[in-house]
């Protein structure tokens, strides 16, 4: 069983007392941004339901009968709900067989769990599948949708769900756990704003070399500016890191810069390890030039939730880039 | 864990209970099956979350233990030794793998942990009874052909199974057909007792009954049904749900009689339906005194006429059906006439057979 994360210790025990009381929704939509540990908290609270003999504080044994099979993934009334392999979509014969799931009896204690991560994923059939699940609950159902978009979900759904919504943990908080995760020689602080303050995230970027890989990209990003370097090429290294966080960094980058723009040198920027880098490339273009490119990454990111070629789009976004400075 | 067996007495067992494992499994432990040696002998349990089969076979001088291990591999392995060869099949917890020698042939196979397997320990707020396996097996014969597939009234997808004082009954609907069985049994149970057995158990159960006279226990738990057989057990989960109140779907006030050879109609619905549409299977049937008309036609205006001497005498009627749903409930008939209840052109038709009143079948007509 995983540890309980430190930022989540009172919706814990909020949750923990309301299942004591008998007091828990058949459906739980838990919202915040990503990497923050929500499918953590939806797992760890499936587990504390499906034990057999919790402990006195309600938290899961993790030696009972239900635990093992949970442990080993293998619990028959515990279900996850995600996109199949390679796909970026959860269609309507997975939810419908998530359904089907609720309608037979509980194998264990009564209690059966599903957890639909990411929920926005499930496309418009889907959803409406869901519906009908979240409308006629059966005794000891509890579905978790683990969101961290939830304006993509039918309203329908979102008003048919309790909310729990996870905020960013305090900086001091998230850095004091990450500090204890990382090696000593990782600046913890540019990996947290790297990912935007979400602690999760940020150990997982560290895993994949992010900070590393950041200079580089940054680097090349305003080497397109003064024509040093080919779009292409570029595009192609921003590949590998996928189409949702390029477009993140790039939002970054670009907010600062506007912010360098408008309040001049000393505007309180979230990449503040790469500040004199931005206040070059800021000197280079005028705001026009930068919030065009703004609307095209909010143009890409709308696009992005559906089948969209992310090489053509980052080469598109690269050209753009290496155009607008050509604007002036 | 350590034991030697006759293929011949494993085989039969495992065959039977593989039917569960499905092919394409999520979780590689369901794939598996549970070798659990004890004082009693050897019992085998499968599972795929739904349905639990456990096969138990007498053992001696076996070393007790538990294991998983591949089902398929498991049978083929059996299956394709020798007759009568000894197969000894051994678990070493060191390697966690488990070796079957038979002959000079030897196979050394995987194994999973036992605590990844979900076995149904128990069964919880039990009524039990016993009945004789034959009633049991024609209960489900007689019904199940009516449940619905795939329907989003999920509660339809199953046999529901009731328990009431001295009188046990299977019922099965799809929304357009239901057919309701019963016999007497030895039950008395406090309040009548409803659960909705899912499709897959049904089939599962059907399977694994014979026709005889042997009784078998049922125990009815808040969230399984069990059938406990002398070498096997069989539990599936249930529906949780509501089954509609099927009584009311019985009409009551049908006012024409009539009696017909049940083969003879069979055969002649048989024939007709051959140029029915083949989506929508429509039959006309034209009742009047001791004949019924049957007529279909298919969109590339083929037509289809049989009569059928039946004994009737009464108003004329004309009334569309679907035809495979009149067939499947034929054929489940085992009597030599047949007797259906019919009111006017928008009232269902009932079925019985002549001179039962355990089963009944109600058809309903459709507009052609």
């Amino acid at each position: 069983m995983s540890d309980l994360l430190p930022w989540q210790a009172d919706t814990w025990a909020g949750l923990m007392a309301r299942a004591r009381d008998e007091r828990l929704p058949h459906a739980l939509l838990l919202t915040g941004a990503e990497g923050i540990g929500k499918r953590d908290f939806a797992t760890r609270l499936a587990e504390a339901l499906l034990c057999l003999r919790p402990r006195e504080d309600g938290d899961a044994c993790g030696e009972c009968q239900a635990c093992g099979l949970l442990a080993a993934g293998s619990h028959p009334d515990l279900r996850l709900v995600a996109p199949p392999e390679d796909k970026k979509v959860i269609p309507i014969d997975t939810i419908r067989a998530a359904g089907e799931f609720f309608a037979l009896t509980s194998q264990y204690n009564g209690r059966q769990v599903a957890i639909i991560h990411p929920a926005e994923a499930m496309n418009p059939a889907a959803a409406n599948a869901l519906l009908k699940t979240l409308e006629e609950p059966t005794p000891g159902a509890l579905l978790m949708l683990v969101c961290s978009q939830p304006s993509r979900l039918l309203p329908t759904i979102r008003s048919r769900c309790q909310r729990v919504a996870f905020a960013l943990p305090e900086p001091a908080q998230a850095l004091a756990w990450l500090r204890q995760r990382l090696p000593g020689d990782v600046d913890a602080e540019a990996l947290l704003a790297l990912a935007e303050g979400a602690p999760l995230a940020a150990l997982r970027l560290n895993e994949e070399g992010g900070l590393a890989a950041r200079q580089s990209l940054s680097r090349q990003w305003a080497g397109l500016l003064e024509g040093r370097e080919d779009p292409l090429a570029v595009a192609a290294q921003w590949k590998p890191w996928g189409l949702t966080r390029s477009l993140q960094w790039l939002n970054s980058w670009v907010t600062d810069l506007i912010r360098l723009k408008s309040a001049g040198p000393d505007a309180a920027i979230s990449n503040k390890d790469l500040g004199a880098q931005l206040q070059n490339i800021a000197q280079r273009l005028d705001l026009r030039a930068l919030y065009a490119f703004l609307d095209q990454l909010t143009e890409y990111g709308r696009l992005a939730a559906n089948n969209l070629n992310e090489q053509l789009a980052l080469e598109d976004l690269m050209i753009a880039w290496r155009r607008s400075a050509a604007r002036r | 864990m350590k034991f030697s067996i006759q293929r011949e007495s494993i085989l039969k067992p495992l065959q039977t209970i593989t039917g569960v494992v499905e092919r394409r499994q999520t979780l590689p432990v369901l794939s598996n099956l549970l070798l659990s040696v004890g004082n009693e002998g050897l019992s085998m349990t499968t599972t795929d979350l739904e349905v639990e089969m456990v096969a138990r076979v007498s053992l001696e001088g076996a070393e007790a233990g538990d294991i998983t291990l591949p089902a398929r591999k498991l049978v083929d392995i059996c299956k394709a030794l020798p007759e009568g060869a000894q197969i000894d099949i051994v678990y070493d917890e060191e390697k966690e793998r488990a070796t079957i020698k038979s002959g000079r042939s030897r196979f050394n196979l995987t194994t999973l942990p036992v605590s990844e397997f979900p076995n149904i320990e128990e069964v919880k707020g039990v009524f039990e009874f016993e009945v004789p396996q034959k009633v049991l097996k024609q209960l489900i014969d007689k019904t199940a052909f009516a449940m619905a597939q795939q329907d989003v009234r999920y509660y339809l997808n199953g046999l529901l199974l009731e328990v009431d004082s001295g009188m046990i009954r299977t019922v099965a609907t799809d929304g357009h057909r239901l057919a309701v069985c019963e016999h007497e049994a030895n039950v008395s149970p406090g309040e009548k007792i409803q659960v909705i057995l899912p499709r897959k158990g049904v089939m599962e159960l059907a399977r694994l009954l014979s026709e005889g006279d042997e009784p078998v226990k049922v125990m009815v738990g808040n969230n399984h049904l069990s059938v406990v057989l002398e070498e096997y057990s069989f539990t599936s989960k249930l529906i949780d749900g509501k089954f509609p109140d099927y009584q009311r779907v019985i009409p009551r006030d049908s006012d024409k009689d009539v009696t017909a050879d049940h083969e003879l109609l069979r055969q002649a619905l048989v024939r007709t339906s051959i140029l029915s549409n083949e989506k929508y299977r429509g039959i006309r049937l034209r009742l009047q005194d001791g004949l019924i008309q049957a007529q279909a036609n298919n969109p590339e205006m083929e037509e289809a006429e049989e009569e059928i001497e039946v004994q009737y005498t009464g108003p004329r009627l004309e009334i569309g059906f679907n035809v495979s749903y009149l067939l499947e409930a034929l054929n489940v008939i085992d009597t030599p006439n047949v007797k259906l209840a019919l009111g006017d052109a928008n009232s269902s038709c009932v079925m019985r057979p002549e001179g039962q009143s355990a089963c009944t079948y109600v058809i309903m007509p459709m507009r052609l």
